[in-house]
């Protein structure tokens, strides 16, 4: 019981997609009714006829009953139509809206959720449970429904004509009840296991191809297949396993169903030797029987739907009843745009509580149209600050301000309208590079706008080697650029938004020094005004910044302008003399 | 967005050739298939024999008032029926476990073939793609058996058998009633032609969908920075509406055709009724043949339902086979040699002689490009981006094969190697660091059961990454998640030495290692280097000039072909491309520019 309420729980949330479409449902439920109802005619309707036909009725009397058959035939076949097409149309168009909204929810969830969740899990959630949902709530619940039906009109028809006869036809019945729950659960947990060790196929095959030049280089390939063919062995097992359930499931069912035909024959033909039961009944309890056959084995079928219907609904409901970190819930609209000035206060942040603080303690302002420079080692908390700043992860109050107000009140759309950022791990789309920088953009971009972020990031002159220019498409992620023009696309990709706030994460690091100075150039331009933060590794590019911070391991060590810090003779004189020092030993 | 590749459509009708093709898979099993379809027919046969018998009891007994005979009757019913379920299932299971074994062996097969081709397919096939080749596609090729052979011939079968029965009853009654079979065949043959051209779109919207899904999940982040949800849910809306509209045109089909077959049945009943009515009235058939033929009529109605749902599936496995035997039939574009080389141990003596090279046949990426590194000498590369860099190493480990010219180890010809013997005396070292899901230590000896974990240690020692790794959680035993998310890049790629290191090269060969790390692990990362590359003929790219400050000679590479080469020194002091690099790099503010834009070019 406590597991059908937790059924229902997450059933629940079907409910109002089911009310959007309730008149198609009721409307085909009711036709269903009448649809089932002129196919439980036919067998009394036989049986009627061999009895009228034993006392020698008439051939006319025979054509008027099989014309009232074939009557019924038609009219059902129409009425299963309308009430078909209406429950399964209106399943798809909750598929519809389901998926839009799952869609909208996981637009917005929040990084930290994005980290423990695979693309390929929620991917296969959106397309393969809502699928599974969708044949819940549409064959499902047709078959539920018509099955159900013919089976309560069958029985209440043969109870009218023989209780007893009525009474042992459930027999069979039961046994298959009996049957399925004693099989479902089992043939439920292991379907689960062929499941997963199909999940472990698919991630080795995934690492496979994904390393494919390690493999090579390395020459793995054997090993591999070893490795490979181990799983697949473990996944014939399991499915070797499931499928003696299953088969073994089916054939009782088919013994038990048609152990129905025996006990009519054994009972009925004793009551008709005992003179108390025409052959005419005999005929509908066959007739019925014929019937009845496939839905009772269907009933088997249709409650595995509902079954893995619920397991999906339950997965997409995690995903649903995840809540972002960052939403406009104390958002204070302002009525001016952000300016650009940045301040941190003790800004502390771990990514989770059993880990060391990414950032402690760190302070600091900057001035609209400054450029700013975080240095550091890898892993000192550099990127930390801009996924902060952009509200990617969740902060505490009083920490982190644009424009003295605390990032937490700023409605995100109108943060991350100001920013611009080319991250360190950036992606691209699938799709020509127009669309790929256009994508920065806040609204409609011109051409004219894409063709001067193109110049500035140095872009243009890469264009001439695509033969379609910027209307080039790039393949998944970016795979057919270099990793230099990658970058470059996505530095073009920030700068047509045109931001207040400008992100360079390591944003250079594959372009080469040559290009990088004229990108440099062209950017201080365009960043008057603007207030940009650079991260790197390469001192000489921020020679020229406004401030530097210096973080090691989360802390910030000094902040201060190139040459004050040079002249301080601390951390980021170090880290500057080591370079001048290498230059000099080898210059020489 | 629109899709890079839409997905082939492969509405041919290749299906015969396919099937051809894939009973090769299934000819190791023969005997059990064999085995299979005697299991089948006898499972047929007492199923048709029920009817007969339930015929004899109402003629027989029930006339005669015969209970003796009723029970003979009904004991031989109950054997029948559970003879049909018994060998039903020994049937079922035979077919699954063949189907089971085709599996494995055809993912196999496939997997295996997917080892032997060349780095440069993996380029141009998105992973994605083709682990649906390799799970959903294999699986369904199984239906090609199970719904294709199997059940199919059993379809046939019981509706042949119960064909003849009802002739076997009565054959003028048979004739009746087959009057509305060709309307039966008629309408499977119309709902096929259209069921399959509304399925085909309908399988192309979805793969549409999921691989837009997938993008917007995996670029996420990017989508929330720049604001683009609302954009990018409406585009996500249009691509989920075409889907629907494809959907809601399949069920429509789907919903005449159902009820439609189901009505022609009906149909079939009621003129059955009133033919078989009147034949017993003439004391031309009995009461005990009518109700047997009225069973015999739903037997043979349901295999013609049932062909009508496998031609789905079927047109799912023939599309799928289609695109697995794609695979298997790609050549690997880097093949072994005819006649490998007798194996002997590599020197390491590398040259690049005249070589040229084009990705795209257009593009040239090296041009007429020559160098040689002796045994046991470093050589480092450096230039500007799209300079070919990457490509030098692509040709060295033979991921491609050149253009023009020849890539030589030891003096001979890369293609007249055996490429796993060859590949055994390189080690490579990328600078974005690959990580297998397990663990570091199986991070670093890769499956080489040669490599013990005293040799892993050493490597980790040798190369300053043991330091990080005994600081982990379970030291060398600990999980290094998916594509080494918790690993610093620095980490990882000390980790990558002591992959290279473990496995003993002859050649290294270094991309870009050190180009994304910070001074402090650079020196660890630097002073392992020196201890990695001791001895060995080794080839460095690197954009960071101090990393390869070591090497013993180093060449500028320009659009492919050599600008300058000599030692650091040497090249330092001529005003060429290098120095202008490392003034670049170390003296931002006193290179004039328009010595930059003299000397530099533009790149790449």
């Amino acid at each position: 019981m406590v597991e059908c309420a937790f059924f229902m729980g997450h059933l629940r949330r079907l409910l109002p997609y089911l009310k959007r479409y309730r008149r198609d449902y009721l409307l085909g439920l009711a036709i269903v009714v009448l649809a089932t109802a002129c196919g439980a005619v036919t067998p009394p309707l036989v049986g009627h006829a061999v009895d009228r036909i034993r006392r020698g009725e008439t051939k006319g009397y025979i054509l008027a009953i099989a014309g009232i058959a074939a009557l019924a035939a038609v009219l059902r076949a129409l009425l299963l139509f309308i009430s078909r097409y209406q429950i399964l149309a209106a399943a798809r168009r909750i598929e519809f809206d389901l998926r839009n909204d799952l869609y909208a929810h996981l637009e917005t969830l929040s990084a930290r959720w994005y980290d423990t969740n695979s693309t390929g899990e929620v991917t296969s959630r959106a397309i393969n449970d809502i699928e599974g949902i969708r044949t819940m709530i549409g064959i499902g619940v047709m078959g539920i429904v018509a099955t159900g039906l013919l089976i309560l009109t069958s029985f209440t028809t043969m109870f009218v004509l023989s209780p007893f006869l009525a009474a042992l036809f459930i027999l069979p019945l039961i046994g298959i009840s009996i049957v399925m729950a004693w099989t479902g659960k089992r043939m439920h947990d292991q379907s689960a296991d062929v499941q997963a060790q199909l999940g472990i196929l698919s991630s080795r095959a995934q690492e496979n191809f994904s390393g494919a030049r390690v493999v090579r280089a390395f020459v793995q390939e054997q090993n591999e297949i070893d490795r490979f063919r181990r799983e697949c062995g473990e996944y014939r097992k399991r499915n070797l396993r499931l499928a003696r359930w299953r088969t073994g499931a089916w054939a009782a069912i088919l013994i038990l169903a048609d152990a129905g035909l025996v006990l009519t024959l054994l009972v009925g033909g004793k009551a008709i030797i005992g003179g108390t039961l025409t052959v005419g009944i005999l005929t509908t309890f066959a007739g019925y029987q014929f019937q009845l056959l496939w839905p009772m084995v269907a009933i088997g079928w249709v409650i595995s739907l509902a079954q893995r219907g619920i397991a999906c609904m339950e997965r997409i409901g995690e995903i649903l009843d995840a809540t972002p970190d960052s939403d406009d819930a104390r958002a204070i609209p302002a009525a001016e745009p952000i300016v650009g000035r940045l301040s941190a206060r003790h800004l502390t942040f771990a990514y989770s509580a059993d880990r060391a603080p990414a950032l402690s303690d760190i302070s600091f302002d900057v001035q609209p149209g400054q450029k700013i420079a975080i240095v550091g080692r890898t892993g000192a908390g550099k990127s930390s600050i801009v996924q902060l700043l952009l509200r990617h992860y969740k902060l505490p109050d009083g920490m982190l301000f644009v424009d003295g107000r605390d990032v937490n009140t700023i409605p995100l759309a109108e943060l991350r309208g100001a920013i611009g950022t080319v991250p360190q791990d950036l992606f691209l789309f699938s799709d020509r590079i127009r669309e790929n920088i256009a994508f920065g953009g806040l609204n409609g971009v011109a051409d004219d706008a894409i063709a001067r972020a193109a110049e500035i990031s140095r872009l243009a002159a890469d264009l001439d080697h695509f033969p379609d220019r910027l209307d080039q498409m790039i393949g998944e992620r970016g795979v057919t650029l270099s990793g230099g023009q990658k970058q470059r696309t996505a530095l073009a990709r920030a700068v047509v938004r045109e931001p207040r706030i400008l992100v360079l994460d390591d944003a250079l690091s594959a372009v080469d020094s040559h290009t990088e100075r004229e990108i440099q150039d062209r950017l201080r331009e365009f960043m008057k005004g603007r207030t940009t933060i650079v991260i790197t590794h390469r001192l000489s590019a921020i020679t020229d910044a406004d401030r530097i911070l210096v973080l090691e391991e989360g802390r910030l060590v000094e902040q201060g302008r190139h040459d004050d810090l040079v002249a301080s003779g601390g951390a980021y004189a170090n880290l500057w003399e080591s370079q001048k020092l290498t230059e000099e030993l080898t210059g020489s | 967005m629109t899709d890079f590749h839409e997905e082939d459509d492969l509405g041919r009708d290749y299906d015969r050739r396919l099937m051809g093709r894939f009973l090769a898979y299934v000819r190791p099993y023969r005997g059990l298939v064999v085995l299979a379809f005697l299991l089948l027919a006898a499972r047929i046969a007492f199923d048709l024999a029920g009817p007969m018998i339930f015929r004899k009891a109402v003629d027989g007994p029930l006339v005669s008032g015969d209970y003796p005979g009723l029970a003979r009757y009904v004991v031989l019913l109950g054997a029948l029926v559970l003879g049909t379920g018994v060998f039903e299932f020994l049937y079922s299971w035979t077919t699954n476990y063949v189907g089971q074994n085709i599996i494995l062996d055809l993912r196999m097969e496939l997997f295996a073939h997917l080892q032997r081709l060349s780095v440069s397919f993996f380029d141009k096939n998105p992973v994605g793609r083709l682990i649906v080749r390799i799970t959903g596609d294999v699986e369904n090729l199984n239906e090609l058996f199970t719904s294709g052979l199997v059940e199919f011939a059993a379809d046939l079968l019981m509706l042949g058998g119960a064909i003849a029965m009802l002739f076997y009853t009565d054959w003028r009654l048979a004739l009746m009633t087959m009057t509305v079979m060709p309307f039966i065949f008629l309408a499977t043959y119309l709902f096929r032609n259209v069921a399959r051209r509304r399925y085909r779109e309908q399988r192309a919207k979805i793969a549409r969908l999921n691989s837009y899904l997938n993008e917007s999940v995996n670029g996420m982040r990017t989508i929330q920075t720049f604001g683009r949800e609302k954009t990018c849910l409406d585009r996500f809306r249009v691509r989920n509406a075409e889907h629907r509209d494809a959907s809601l045109a399949a069920t429509f089909a789907y919903s005449i055709f159902y009820p439609g077959i189901e009505c022609l049945f009906s149909l079939t009943v009621a003129v059955f009724v009133w033919v078989g009515g009147t034949a017993i009235l003439d004391h031309t058939l009995s009461v005990g043949a009518f109700m047997a033929f009225w069973y015999y009529i739903h037997k043979f109605s349901m295999p013609i339902r049932e062909i009508a749902e496998k031609y789905n599936i079927l047109q799912a496995a023939m599309a799928s086979s289609e695109r697995v035997f794609k695979i298997l039939d790609t050549p690997p574009a880097v093949a072994d040699a005819a006649t490998p080389a007798p194996e002997i141990p590599i020197r390491g003596d590398v040259a690049f002689e005249n070589v040229s090279f084009s990705y795209d046949g257009k593009t040239p990426v090296l041009d007429n490009l020559s160098f040689r590194i002796e045994p046991g000498k470093s050589l480092a590369i450096v230039g500007l981006t799209g300079a070919g860099k990457s490509t030098v190493i692509n040709l060295l480990l033979r991921f491609y094969d050149p253009v023009g010219g020849a890539v030589k180890v030891d003096g001979r010809d890369l293609r007249e190697y055996d490429l796993r013997s060859l590949r055994r005396g390189m080690g490579l070292v990328l600078q974005d660091v690959f990580l297998f899901g397990g663990t570091v230590e199986e991070n670093i000896r890769l499956g080489e059961r040669g490599i013990n974990r005293a040799r892993v240690e050493e490597s980790a020692r040798a190369v300053n990454a043991d330091r990080f790794i005994l600081r982990l959680p379970k030291g060398y035993d600990t999980d290094v998640l998916e594509r080494g998310a918790a690993l610093s890049t620095g980490e990882r790629q000390l980790l990558s030495f002591a992959r290279a290191l473990a496995f003993d090269p002859r050649i290294l060969v270094l991309d870009e290692a050190t180009s994304s790390v910070d001074g402090q692990t650079e020196r660890l990362i630097q002073d392992g280097l020196l201890r990695l590359l001791k001895g060995r003929t080794s080839l460095i790219i690197a954009h960071r000039l101090s990393t390869i400050q070591h090497a013993d000679r180093i060449l500028v590479l320009h659009r492919g072909q050599v600008r300058e080469e000599g030692t650091h020194e040497e090249l330092v002091k001529q005003d060429g491309m290098y120095r202008k690099l490392y003034q670049l790099q170390f003296h931002p503010v006193e290179v004039p520019k328009a010595v930059i834009a003299e000397g530099g070019g533009v790149g790449p």
